[in-house]
Protein backbone atom coordinates (compact mmCIF):
# COMPACT_ATOMS: atom_id res chain seq x y z
CA UNK A 1 0.00 0.00 0.00
CA UNK A 2 1.57 3.29 -1.13
CA UNK A 3 0.72 6.47 0.77
CA UNK A 4 1.51 8.65 -2.27
CA UNK A 5 -1.18 6.94 -4.33
CA UNK A 6 -3.70 7.16 -1.49
CA UNK A 7 -2.98 10.88 -1.05
CA UNK A 8 -3.35 11.48 -4.80
CA UNK A 9 -6.85 9.97 -4.75
CA UNK A 10 -7.73 11.79 -1.50
CA UNK A 11 -6.72 15.10 -3.10
CA UNK A 12 -8.72 14.33 -6.24
CA UNK A 13 -11.81 13.28 -4.26
CA UNK A 14 -11.55 16.34 -2.00
CA UNK A 15 -11.44 18.60 -5.06
CA UNK A 16 -14.49 16.73 -6.36
CA UNK A 17 -16.36 17.37 -3.11
CA UNK A 18 -15.60 21.07 -3.29
CA UNK A 19 -16.01 21.33 -7.08
CA UNK A 20 -19.78 21.34 -6.88
CA UNK A 21 -20.58 24.25 -4.55
CA UNK A 22 -24.36 23.75 -4.68
CA UNK A 23 -24.15 20.11 -3.62
CA UNK A 24 -21.57 20.98 -1.02
CA UNK A 25 -23.66 23.77 0.46
CA UNK A 26 -26.77 21.56 0.38
CA UNK A 27 -25.11 18.63 2.14
CA UNK A 28 -23.08 20.72 4.57
CA UNK A 29 -25.85 23.09 5.51
CA UNK A 30 -28.58 20.47 5.73
CA UNK A 31 -27.65 19.44 9.27
CA UNK A 32 -27.23 22.96 10.76
CA UNK A 33 -30.37 24.21 8.99
CA UNK A 34 -32.43 21.29 10.34
CA UNK A 35 -31.06 21.97 13.81
CA UNK A 36 -31.89 25.65 13.47
CA UNK A 37 -35.46 24.97 12.30
CA UNK A 38 -36.26 22.21 14.81
CA UNK A 39 -34.49 24.05 17.58
CA UNK A 40 -36.36 27.30 17.04
CA UNK A 41 -39.78 25.85 16.27
CA UNK A 42 -40.00 23.07 18.82
CA UNK A 43 -38.19 24.85 21.56
CA UNK A 44 -36.80 22.81 24.37
CA UNK A 45 -39.51 20.15 24.59
CA UNK A 46 -40.00 17.36 22.16
CA UNK A 47 -43.47 16.73 23.51
CA UNK A 48 -43.42 13.09 24.51
CA UNK A 49 -40.99 12.98 27.35
CA UNK A 50 -40.55 15.57 30.04
CA UNK A 51 -36.91 14.67 30.69
CA UNK A 52 -35.72 15.11 27.12
CA UNK A 53 -35.46 18.19 24.99
CA UNK A 54 -35.54 18.06 21.22
CA UNK A 55 -31.79 18.35 21.16
CA UNK A 56 -31.11 15.00 22.85
CA UNK A 57 -32.52 13.12 19.87
CA UNK A 58 -32.10 15.64 17.10
CA UNK A 59 -28.43 16.57 17.40
CA UNK A 60 -26.95 13.04 17.52
CA UNK A 61 -29.48 11.85 14.94
CA UNK A 62 -28.75 14.63 12.48
CA UNK A 63 -24.99 14.20 12.86
CA UNK A 64 -25.41 10.51 12.04
CA UNK A 65 -27.72 11.44 9.17
CA UNK A 66 -24.97 13.67 7.76
CA UNK A 67 -22.72 10.60 7.60
CA UNK A 68 -25.42 8.63 5.78
CA UNK A 69 -25.20 11.07 2.88
CA UNK A 70 -21.73 9.59 2.26
CA UNK A 71 -23.51 6.57 0.78
CA UNK A 72 -24.89 8.83 -1.95
CA UNK A 73 -21.54 10.55 -2.54
CA UNK A 74 -19.54 7.32 -2.83
CA UNK A 75 -22.14 5.51 -4.94
CA UNK A 76 -22.47 8.35 -7.45
CA UNK A 77 -18.69 8.88 -7.56
CA UNK A 78 -17.89 5.20 -8.25
CA UNK A 79 -20.80 4.64 -10.68
CA UNK A 80 -20.04 7.96 -12.42
CA UNK A 81 -16.37 7.01 -12.79
CA UNK A 82 -17.38 3.69 -14.29
CA UNK A 83 -19.85 5.38 -16.64
CA UNK A 84 -17.15 7.74 -17.97
CA UNK A 85 -14.61 4.94 -18.41
CA UNK A 86 -12.48 6.53 -15.70
CA UNK A 87 -12.68 3.47 -13.49
CA UNK A 88 -11.38 1.27 -16.28
CA UNK A 89 -8.50 3.66 -16.86
CA UNK A 90 -7.65 3.78 -13.14
CA UNK A 91 -7.71 -0.03 -13.12
CA UNK A 92 -4.81 -0.07 -15.59
CA UNK A 93 -2.65 1.89 -13.13
CA UNK A 94 -0.88 0.25 -10.19
CA UNK A 95 -3.53 1.61 -7.77
CA UNK A 96 -4.90 -1.31 -5.73
CA UNK A 97 -8.50 -1.69 -4.54
CA UNK A 98 -7.39 -1.37 -0.91
CA UNK A 99 -5.58 1.89 -1.69
CA UNK A 100 -8.59 3.17 -3.61
CA UNK A 101 -11.12 2.35 -0.90
CA UNK A 102 -8.85 3.62 1.90
CA UNK A 103 -8.59 6.93 0.07
CA UNK A 104 -12.38 7.06 -0.30
CA UNK A 105 -12.77 6.62 3.46
CA UNK A 106 -10.29 9.41 4.20
CA UNK A 107 -11.86 11.80 1.67
CA UNK A 108 -15.42 11.19 2.73
CA UNK A 109 -14.64 11.62 6.43
CA UNK A 110 -13.94 15.31 5.81
CA UNK A 111 -17.58 16.17 5.16
CA UNK A 112 -19.10 14.53 8.28
CA UNK A 113 -16.47 16.24 10.41
CA UNK A 114 -17.38 19.61 8.90
CA UNK A 115 -21.02 18.74 9.51
CA UNK A 116 -20.17 17.96 13.14
CA UNK A 117 -18.53 21.35 13.50
CA UNK A 118 -21.33 23.28 11.82
CA UNK A 119 -24.16 21.20 13.30
CA UNK A 120 -22.90 21.34 16.85
CA UNK A 121 -22.05 25.01 16.47
CA UNK A 122 -25.61 25.74 15.37
CA UNK A 123 -27.03 23.61 18.19
CA UNK A 124 -25.03 25.59 20.73
CA UNK A 125 -26.27 28.84 19.20
CA UNK A 126 -29.92 27.79 19.46
CA UNK A 127 -29.59 26.67 23.04
CA UNK A 128 -28.25 23.11 23.22
CA UNK A 129 -25.92 22.50 26.13
CA UNK A 130 -24.46 18.98 25.92
CA UNK A 131 -22.93 17.62 29.11
CA UNK A 132 -19.82 16.59 27.25
CA UNK A 133 -16.08 16.60 27.88
CA UNK A 134 -13.13 17.04 25.52
CA UNK A 135 -12.54 13.28 25.53
CA UNK A 136 -16.24 12.84 24.87
CA UNK A 137 -15.91 14.95 21.73
CA UNK A 138 -13.04 12.74 20.59
CA UNK A 139 -15.27 9.73 21.04
CA UNK A 140 -18.01 11.52 19.06
CA UNK A 141 -15.51 11.89 16.21
CA UNK A 142 -14.61 8.18 16.49
CA UNK A 143 -18.30 7.23 16.22
CA UNK A 144 -18.78 9.44 13.15
CA UNK A 145 -15.61 8.19 11.46
CA UNK A 146 -16.67 4.56 11.94
CA UNK A 147 -20.17 5.28 10.65
CA UNK A 148 -18.63 6.99 7.61
CA UNK A 149 -16.41 3.93 7.12
CA UNK A 150 -19.57 1.83 7.11
CA UNK A 151 -21.30 4.23 4.68
CA UNK A 152 -18.37 4.03 2.24
CA UNK A 153 -18.96 0.26 2.17
CA UNK A 154 -22.68 0.77 1.60
CA UNK A 155 -21.88 3.28 -1.16
CA UNK A 156 -19.65 0.72 -2.90
CA UNK A 157 -22.40 -1.89 -2.65
CA UNK A 158 -24.92 0.60 -4.07
CA UNK A 159 -22.60 1.46 -6.98
CA UNK A 160 -22.55 -2.23 -7.96
CA UNK A 161 -26.19 -2.14 -8.90
CA UNK A 162 -26.18 1.25 -10.62
CA UNK A 163 -25.28 1.87 -14.24
CA UNK A 164 -24.86 5.63 -13.93
CA UNK A 165 -24.15 8.32 -11.35
CA UNK A 166 -27.80 9.39 -11.47
CA UNK A 167 -28.99 5.83 -10.96
CA UNK A 168 -26.61 5.41 -8.05
CA UNK A 169 -27.94 8.57 -6.37
CA UNK A 170 -31.45 7.16 -6.53
CA UNK A 171 -30.45 3.70 -5.35
CA UNK A 172 -28.47 5.13 -2.44
CA UNK A 173 -31.74 6.13 -0.79
CA UNK A 174 -32.56 2.44 -0.32
CA UNK A 175 -29.87 2.48 2.37
CA UNK A 176 -30.35 6.08 3.49
CA UNK A 177 -34.11 6.40 3.99
CA UNK A 178 -34.76 3.41 6.31
CA UNK A 179 -31.84 4.43 8.51
CA UNK A 180 -32.97 8.03 8.42
CA UNK A 181 -36.49 7.06 9.48
CA UNK A 182 -35.77 4.32 12.01
CA UNK A 183 -32.37 5.18 13.38
CA UNK A 184 -31.38 8.83 13.24
CA UNK A 185 -33.20 12.02 14.19
CA UNK A 186 -36.75 10.65 14.19
CA UNK A 187 -37.17 8.59 17.37
CA UNK A 188 -38.33 5.10 16.25
CA UNK A 189 -40.53 4.85 19.33
CA UNK A 190 -42.36 7.87 17.96
CA UNK A 191 -43.65 5.65 15.14
CA UNK A 192 -43.93 2.46 17.17
CA UNK A 193 -41.01 1.03 15.23
CA UNK A 194 -38.44 0.67 17.99
CA UNK A 195 -37.78 -2.98 17.17
CA UNK A 196 -36.33 -2.17 13.76
CA UNK A 197 -33.73 0.26 14.98
CA UNK A 198 -31.34 -2.49 16.16
CA UNK A 199 -30.59 -3.65 12.62
CA UNK A 200 -29.34 -0.28 11.40
CA UNK A 201 -25.71 0.83 11.92
CA UNK A 202 -26.76 4.45 12.27
CA UNK A 203 -28.75 3.55 15.40
CA UNK A 204 -25.57 2.57 17.25
CA UNK A 205 -23.94 5.85 16.29
CA UNK A 206 -27.00 7.95 17.13
CA UNK A 207 -27.54 6.23 20.45
CA UNK A 208 -23.84 6.32 21.32
CA UNK A 209 -23.65 10.04 20.57
CA UNK A 210 -26.84 10.58 22.57
CA UNK A 211 -25.31 8.90 25.60
CA UNK A 212 -22.10 10.94 25.31
CA UNK A 213 -23.96 14.24 24.87
CA UNK A 214 -26.17 13.38 27.86
CA UNK A 215 -23.10 13.28 30.04
CA UNK A 216 -22.99 9.51 30.54
CA UNK A 217 -19.58 8.61 32.02
CA UNK A 218 -17.29 7.48 29.24
CA UNK A 219 -16.57 4.31 31.16
CA UNK A 220 -20.22 3.27 30.79
CA UNK A 221 -20.35 -0.04 28.95
CA UNK A 222 -23.39 1.01 26.88
CA UNK A 223 -21.24 3.50 24.95
CA UNK A 224 -18.53 0.93 24.24
CA UNK A 225 -20.99 -1.81 23.34
CA UNK A 226 -22.57 0.51 20.77
CA UNK A 227 -19.16 1.47 19.44
CA UNK A 228 -18.15 -2.21 19.25
CA UNK A 229 -21.31 -3.27 17.44
CA UNK A 230 -21.03 -0.33 15.02
CA UNK A 231 -17.41 -1.27 14.34
CA UNK A 232 -18.27 -4.94 13.77
CA UNK A 233 -21.13 -4.10 11.39
CA UNK A 234 -18.88 -1.63 9.57
CA UNK A 235 -16.14 -4.23 9.08
CA UNK A 236 -18.65 -6.70 7.61
CA UNK A 237 -20.13 -4.07 5.28
CA UNK A 238 -16.67 -2.82 4.32
CA UNK A 239 -15.52 -6.34 3.42
CA UNK A 240 -18.67 -6.90 1.34
CA UNK A 241 -18.10 -3.46 -0.24
CA UNK A 242 -14.52 -4.35 -1.25
CA UNK A 243 -15.67 -7.74 -2.55
CA UNK A 244 -18.39 -6.31 -4.80
CA UNK A 245 -16.15 -3.45 -5.87
CA UNK A 246 -13.42 -5.92 -6.92
CA UNK A 247 -15.95 -8.04 -8.74
CA UNK A 248 -17.47 -5.17 -10.67
CA UNK A 249 -14.64 -2.74 -11.19
CA UNK A 250 -13.94 -3.92 -14.74
CA UNK A 251 -17.57 -3.82 -15.87
CA UNK B 1 4.58 -1.19 -18.00
CA UNK B 2 1.38 -0.85 -20.00
CA UNK B 3 -1.00 2.03 -20.55
CA UNK B 4 -4.44 2.43 -22.09
CA UNK B 5 -6.15 5.28 -23.91
CA UNK B 6 -9.80 4.23 -23.99
CA UNK B 7 -12.27 5.10 -26.73
CA UNK B 8 -14.16 7.54 -24.51
CA UNK B 9 -11.99 10.43 -23.27
CA UNK B 10 -11.78 9.14 -19.70
CA UNK B 11 -10.55 12.25 -17.93
CA UNK B 12 -11.55 13.90 -14.67
CA UNK B 13 -13.67 16.85 -15.72
CA UNK B 14 -13.36 18.88 -12.53
CA UNK B 15 -9.56 18.87 -12.68
CA UNK B 16 -7.47 20.96 -15.04
CA UNK B 17 -5.62 19.32 -17.89
CA UNK B 18 -2.40 19.47 -15.88
CA UNK B 19 -4.26 18.31 -12.77
CA UNK B 20 -5.36 15.18 -14.62
CA UNK B 21 -1.81 14.46 -15.77
CA UNK B 22 -0.41 15.00 -12.26
CA UNK B 23 -3.06 12.71 -10.74
CA UNK B 24 -2.25 9.79 -13.02
CA UNK B 25 1.49 10.46 -12.76
CA UNK B 26 1.23 10.13 -8.97
CA UNK B 27 -0.60 6.81 -9.34
CA UNK B 28 2.53 5.61 -11.17
CA UNK B 29 4.60 6.96 -8.26
CA UNK B 30 6.42 9.43 -10.48
CA UNK B 31 8.15 12.34 -8.77
CA UNK B 32 6.73 15.85 -9.14
CA UNK B 33 9.70 16.88 -11.31
CA UNK B 34 9.32 13.84 -13.57
CA UNK B 35 5.60 14.52 -14.01
CA UNK B 36 6.09 18.21 -14.84
CA UNK B 37 8.94 17.52 -17.25
CA UNK B 38 7.04 14.80 -19.09
CA UNK B 39 3.73 16.73 -19.00
CA UNK B 40 5.30 19.89 -20.44
CA UNK B 41 6.90 17.90 -23.23
CA UNK B 42 3.65 16.13 -24.18
CA UNK B 43 1.44 19.20 -23.74
CA UNK B 44 3.72 21.21 -26.03
CA UNK B 45 3.89 18.42 -28.59
CA UNK B 46 0.11 18.19 -28.84
CA UNK B 47 -0.51 21.93 -28.56
CA UNK B 48 -2.38 21.80 -25.25
CA UNK B 49 0.23 23.65 -23.22
CA UNK B 50 -1.60 27.00 -23.18
CA UNK B 51 -4.77 25.30 -21.97
CA UNK B 52 -3.12 23.13 -19.34
CA UNK B 53 -4.54 25.10 -16.41
CA UNK B 54 -8.11 25.20 -17.72
CA UNK B 55 -10.63 22.78 -16.26
CA UNK B 56 -11.09 19.72 -18.48
CA UNK B 57 -14.85 20.26 -18.51
CA UNK B 58 -14.23 23.33 -20.71
CA UNK B 59 -12.23 21.35 -23.28
CA UNK B 60 -13.56 20.51 -26.73
CA UNK B 61 -13.99 16.86 -27.76
CA UNK B 62 -10.69 16.89 -29.64
CA UNK B 63 -8.82 18.46 -26.71
CA UNK B 64 -10.23 15.86 -24.34
CA UNK B 65 -8.94 13.11 -26.61
CA UNK B 66 -5.52 14.75 -26.72
CA UNK B 67 -5.49 15.01 -22.94
CA UNK B 68 -6.56 11.39 -22.68
CA UNK B 69 -3.64 10.41 -24.88
CA UNK B 70 -1.19 12.47 -22.81
CA UNK B 71 -2.44 10.71 -19.66
CA UNK B 72 -1.83 7.37 -21.33
CA UNK B 73 1.72 8.42 -22.17
CA UNK B 74 2.69 10.03 -18.88
CA UNK B 75 4.38 6.89 -17.52
CA UNK B 76 6.30 6.30 -20.77
CA UNK B 77 4.79 2.82 -21.19
CA UNK B 78 6.46 -0.07 -22.96
CA UNK B 79 3.13 -1.24 -24.37
CA UNK B 80 0.41 1.25 -25.27
CA UNK B 81 -3.19 0.36 -26.13
CA UNK B 82 -5.00 3.07 -28.09
CA UNK B 83 -8.68 2.78 -28.90
CA UNK B 84 -9.53 5.18 -31.74
CA UNK B 85 -7.31 7.95 -30.35
CA UNK B 86 -7.92 10.47 -33.15
CA UNK B 87 -11.71 10.33 -33.45
CA UNK B 88 -13.16 13.84 -33.35
CA UNK B 89 -9.81 15.55 -34.02
CA UNK B 90 -9.27 18.00 -36.83
CA UNK B 91 -6.71 16.99 -39.50
CA UNK B 92 -3.98 19.19 -38.01
CA UNK B 93 -4.27 17.68 -34.55
CA UNK B 94 -4.56 14.21 -36.04
CA UNK B 95 -1.23 14.78 -37.78
CA UNK B 96 0.32 15.88 -34.48
CA UNK B 97 -0.86 12.65 -32.85
CA UNK B 98 0.51 10.63 -35.74
CA UNK B 99 3.88 12.30 -35.37
CA UNK B 100 3.87 11.61 -31.66
CA UNK B 101 2.96 7.95 -32.15
CA UNK B 102 5.61 7.63 -34.81
CA UNK B 103 8.23 9.00 -32.42
CA UNK B 104 7.13 6.47 -29.79
CA UNK B 105 7.45 3.72 -32.38
CA UNK B 106 10.98 4.85 -33.17
CA UNK B 107 11.84 4.19 -29.52
CA UNK B 108 10.93 0.51 -30.12
CA UNK B 109 7.81 0.65 -27.98
CA UNK B 110 4.77 -1.42 -28.82
CA UNK B 111 1.53 0.31 -29.78
CA UNK B 112 -1.70 -1.59 -30.30
CA UNK B 113 -4.01 0.78 -32.13
CA UNK B 114 -7.69 0.33 -32.96
CA UNK B 115 -8.91 2.63 -35.69
CA UNK B 116 -11.57 3.10 -38.34
CA UNK B 117 -9.27 5.37 -40.33
CA UNK B 118 -7.52 3.05 -42.76
CA UNK B 119 -5.05 5.77 -43.78
CA UNK B 120 -4.07 6.04 -40.10
CA UNK B 121 -3.36 2.34 -39.94
CA UNK B 122 -1.38 2.49 -43.17
CA UNK B 123 0.66 5.48 -42.01
CA UNK B 124 1.45 4.22 -38.51
CA UNK B 125 1.32 0.45 -38.32
CA UNK B 126 3.97 -2.15 -39.04
CA UNK B 127 1.34 -4.85 -38.85
CA UNK B 128 -2.36 -4.53 -39.53
CA UNK B 129 -5.23 -6.84 -38.61
CA UNK B 130 -8.54 -6.24 -40.37
CA UNK B 131 -11.54 -7.34 -38.36
CA UNK B 132 -14.91 -7.51 -40.04
CA UNK B 133 -18.04 -8.27 -38.01
CA UNK B 134 -15.83 -9.57 -35.21
CA UNK B 135 -13.90 -11.90 -37.50
CA UNK B 136 -10.20 -11.54 -38.33
CA UNK B 137 -10.10 -11.54 -42.12
CA UNK B 138 -6.58 -10.30 -42.91
CA UNK B 139 -3.31 -9.76 -41.11
CA UNK B 140 0.12 -8.61 -42.20
CA UNK B 141 2.20 -5.55 -42.95
CA UNK B 142 0.40 -2.86 -44.98
CA UNK B 143 2.89 -3.37 -47.82
CA UNK B 144 2.34 -7.14 -47.87
CA UNK B 145 -1.46 -6.77 -47.83
CA UNK B 146 -1.36 -4.21 -50.66
CA UNK B 147 0.87 -6.48 -52.76
CA UNK B 148 -1.19 -9.58 -52.05
CA UNK B 149 -4.41 -7.93 -53.13
CA UNK B 150 -2.79 -6.04 -56.01
CA UNK B 151 -4.26 -2.67 -55.07
CA UNK B 152 -2.89 0.83 -54.47
CA UNK B 153 -3.44 1.30 -50.77
CA UNK B 154 -4.76 -0.28 -47.59
CA UNK B 155 -8.19 1.28 -48.00
CA UNK B 156 -8.57 -0.58 -51.27
CA UNK B 157 -7.48 -3.78 -49.53
CA UNK B 158 -10.18 -3.19 -46.98
CA UNK B 159 -12.80 -2.46 -49.62
CA UNK B 160 -11.76 -5.46 -51.66
CA UNK B 161 -12.03 -7.95 -48.84
CA UNK B 162 -15.06 -6.47 -47.11
CA UNK B 163 -16.75 -4.84 -50.12
CA UNK B 164 -18.68 -7.97 -51.07
CA UNK B 165 -20.72 -7.57 -47.93
CA UNK B 166 -21.48 -3.94 -48.79
CA UNK B 167 -22.41 -4.77 -52.39
CA UNK B 168 -24.58 -7.67 -51.32
CA UNK B 169 -26.12 -5.59 -48.58
CA UNK B 170 -25.14 -8.04 -45.87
Amino acid sequence: MKVKRILAVVKMETIRIFAEPLTLVFTLLLVPVFILIFGLTMGSNYGWHEDYTIFEIMVPGLLAYGCLLTILDVASSVAGGRELGLQRRINTTPLTSTEYISSQIISYTIKPLLQLLLGLGMALIVGYRPANTAVGYLLVIVFLVILTFCCVGLGLITATFAKSAGGASGLAFIFIVPQQIFATFIPPEFMGAGTFKWIFPSFYATDGLGLIFAGTPLTDSRIWIRLGILFAISIVIYVIGIFVYEKNKNK
Amino acid sequence: MISVCPQEPAVIKFLSGLGNIKFFGKLYLMSKEQIIERADELLKLLGLYDNRKRLAKGYSGGMLRQLSLIIALINDPEILFLDEPTVGMDPRNRRKVWELLDSIKQKKKTIILTTHFIEEAEALCDRVAIIDYGKLIAIGSPKKLIEEHEVKNLEEVFMKITGRRILEGI
